[in-house]
């Protein structure tokens, strides 16, 4: 027993030597560093207490909230008829549905700027058409739009996957008892789509905090909390502060997932 | 038992024309019946003979084709659905809802304005409560799904099916995907579930056993057509053709030719039944394995036949063998012998004149 237990020690060393190299050491190096400034352990309640760092906390948690339930809405009602009824070509819009998984987000803030921004094609139609040029790819719109884009396909492959193995007679036996749609919706469909949806929810949530791409293109007069670390250590250099926000952003993806986790009983990887 | 009424009385079922094509392919032929109020009618008939799609055009869950109708009392509901036909639906799959208990699950066509009955809690609580002693569930009310058993859930099922009084129970094969212990105990207790409430309920199973126990009648079906409806009686001793008579019941085919002397079996020369006109050029002599009299070895009978044993099995009730005749066909009988058959054994019998069935030709 001793003899397995040492060996099973040795087997454990490089992973616990990574382990400590790559994650727990940056980890503690970051919390340490959050705590140096001048006003120390008080810059943990900065995100609180500076009215800017609050302001973007507040933004990103609505932005993100806002941008996981529209995600949640569309993606149920497309994932479900995607998978209810086949059509020539609804394979072709299930994988253009979910072509922007595979891209960074800077190339979807890109794409918004190209749709919305000064030369972009809502701005081009609605100077011919009204007079005024109607920007706002720069603006919580642009950023909403932007985030909801790369946020549809996580949610949309998830409620097909579980979509697929929904047991149609469960829906049947509803509308048998008399149920309207609406009830067989509300009494079979979504509870039964509810872990997934919950999962999916948490990861879109989660990605949205922390999405940095999509920000840095767009977010020139708004502060998302990952366009203000990055701010507050390349204008500022104070590393103590966007060392705190760091901590703080990812506690709160992490409380997101945890969360996500125990509610679904499932297991939610984080993303992005 | 708690007795229950029906919503609006027992409701007489009419079809007309009733047909049904997928993607240019029919797979329900036309199919004219009528289910009398309060009966109980067995669709019948082995996978892809269109017995389920039938139910499902009775139910609302399919329409049929154009020019089909379907009636209730008179009543015209081809192009209602299901939620407003106000029938009960039991499904192979249980198909009950994991989100809710037991209870929810019985009460749950109370909640749904079905019928236009609208009743109190008080009203829906005390009927579940009926409910749920009448299928012995009590005890499992506040149960979640996954605590319980197949055989539990299906009564949940028929439970949850027959509170909201339905005009009319469908069942798709309710008792498949149980073990056989439990299907023979269910089935009994279905039995006499559908005779105390007096409901028009049609039943679908590929299972013969299981339509000769429940069925007023039964409706055999193969490859999208009605072969034969009768009793089970009927059914069992006048198939009206090949598939019938196979498809029901276990039957010998012993091939020969049926001559204006008879019956005369390959390689034998005397006739073994006496003739029919209606059989006459037709080539097998159709029998169930029952309906057969062993004769001693040493006793000279007419119209005898002998073979040679090949399996022997007591069955209890019973005996059972397989005899090869000198044809080299082989044939299934049965009876209650005083002395016991042996593998080898020479095994000579007569076929009872009131055990050839109405079927003369596998040409059919």
């Amino acid at each position: 027993m001793k003899h397995s237990s040492l060996s099973m020690g040795l087997l454990l060393l490089p992973a616990s030597i990574l382990v400590l190299a790559f994650f727990a050491l940056p980890m503690v190096q970051l919390v340490i560093t959050g705590a140096s400034g001048e006003e120390g352990l008080a810059a943990y309640w900065s995100i609180l207490t500076v009215p800017r760092h609050r302001e973007a906390l507040i933004a990103t948690l609505v932005l993100s909230l806002v941008v996981t339930l529209t995600a949640l809405v569309i993606s149920t009602i497309v994932g479900v008829f995607l998978v209810r009824n086949k059509f020539p070509g609804s394979n072709l819009l299930v994988s253009m549905l979910t072509f922007p998984l595979a891209f960074p987000g800077v190339v979807i803030g890109f794409l918004i700027i190209m749709l919305a921004g000064r030369q972009g094609l809502i701005g081009t139609v609605s100077q011919a058409v009204t007079g005024s040029k109607l920007v706002f790819a720069y603006s919580m719109t642009g950023l909403f739009l932007g985030y909801l884009y790369f946020s549809i396909p996580r949610v949309i492959l998830t409620v097909m996957a579980a979509a697929e193995k929904l047991d149609i007679s469960l829906e049947e036996a509803a509308r048998s008892l008399g149920a309207s749609q609406w009830r067989v919706i509300k009494d079979v469909l979504l509870p039964a789509l509810k872990p997934g949806l919950i999962a999916s929810g948490a990861i879109c949530f989660a990605t949205s905090v922390g999405a940095f791409g999509t920000a840095f293109t767009l977010a020139t007069k708004i502060d998302v909390l990952a366009m203000t670390i990055y701010t507050e250590f390349t204008l500022g250099a104070n590393m103590a502060s966007a060392a705190s926000l760091s901590v703080v952003l990812g506690l709160i993806t992490w409380a997101a997932l945890f969360i996500a986790r125990s509610l679904s009983g499932n297991n939610v990887a984080a993303a992005g | 038992m708690t007795m229950t009424q029906t919503g609006s009385g027992s409701t007489e079922i009419s079809l007309m024309n009733c047909a049904k094509s997928f993607g240019g392919q029919q797979v329900l032929k036309p199919v004219t019946l009528t289910i009398e109020a309060g009966e109980t009618l067995v669709l019948l008939g082995p996978s892809g003979c269109g017995k389920t799609t039938l139910l499902r055009i009775i139910s609302g869950l399919e329409s049929p084709d154009n020019g089909s109708a379907v009636l209730f009392n008179g009543e015209d509901v081809t192009r209602l659905p299901i939620e407003k036909r106000h029938v009960g639906m039991v499904f192979q799959s249980y198909a009950l809802f994991p989100n809710m208990t037991v209870r929810q699950n019985v009460g749950y066509g109370l909640t749904t304005g079905q019928g236009n009955e609208r009743l109190s809690k008080a009203e829906r609580d005390a009927r579940v409560e009926d409910m749920l002693k009448m299928m012995r569930i009590h005890e499992l009310a506040d149960r979640s799904i996954d605590q319980l058993s197949g055989g539990q859930r299906q009564r949940v099922a028929l439970a949850r099916a027959i509170a909201p009084r339905p005009r009319v129970l469908l069942l798709d094969e309710p008792l498949t995907a149980l073990d056989a212990t439990l299907r023979d105990d269910l089935r009994m207790e279905i039995n006499a579930l559908l005779r105390s409430l007096g409901i028009t309920a049609i039943y679908v199973t590929h299972d013969q056993a299981e339509a000769m126990a429940l069925g007023d009648r039964i409706v055999v079906m193969s490859k999208g057509t009605i072969e034969q409806i009768g009793s089970p009686e009927e059914i069992y001793h006048q198939p009206v053709n090949m598939f019938v008579a196979t498809f029901i019941g276990a039957t010998n085919a012993l091939s020969g030719k049926w001559t204006r002397e008879g019956f005369v079996p390959d390689g034998q020369e005397k006739p073994v039944a006496t003739p029919r006109s209606s059989a006459f050029g037709g080539n097998t002599l159709c029998f169930r394995p029952e309906t057969i009299e062993r004769i001693e070895e040493s006793h000279n009978a007419d119209g005898s036949l002998e073979g040679t044993v090949k399996t022997a099995a007591f069955l209890g009730s019973c005996h059972r063998v397989v005899v090869e005749m000198p044809g080299g066909q082989r044939l299934t009988l049965e009876g209650a012998w005083a002395s016991a058959p042996a593998p080898g054994d020479v095994f000579k019998f007569k076929i009872d004149e009131g055990g050839v069935l109405p079927v003369w030709s596998t040409n059919q």
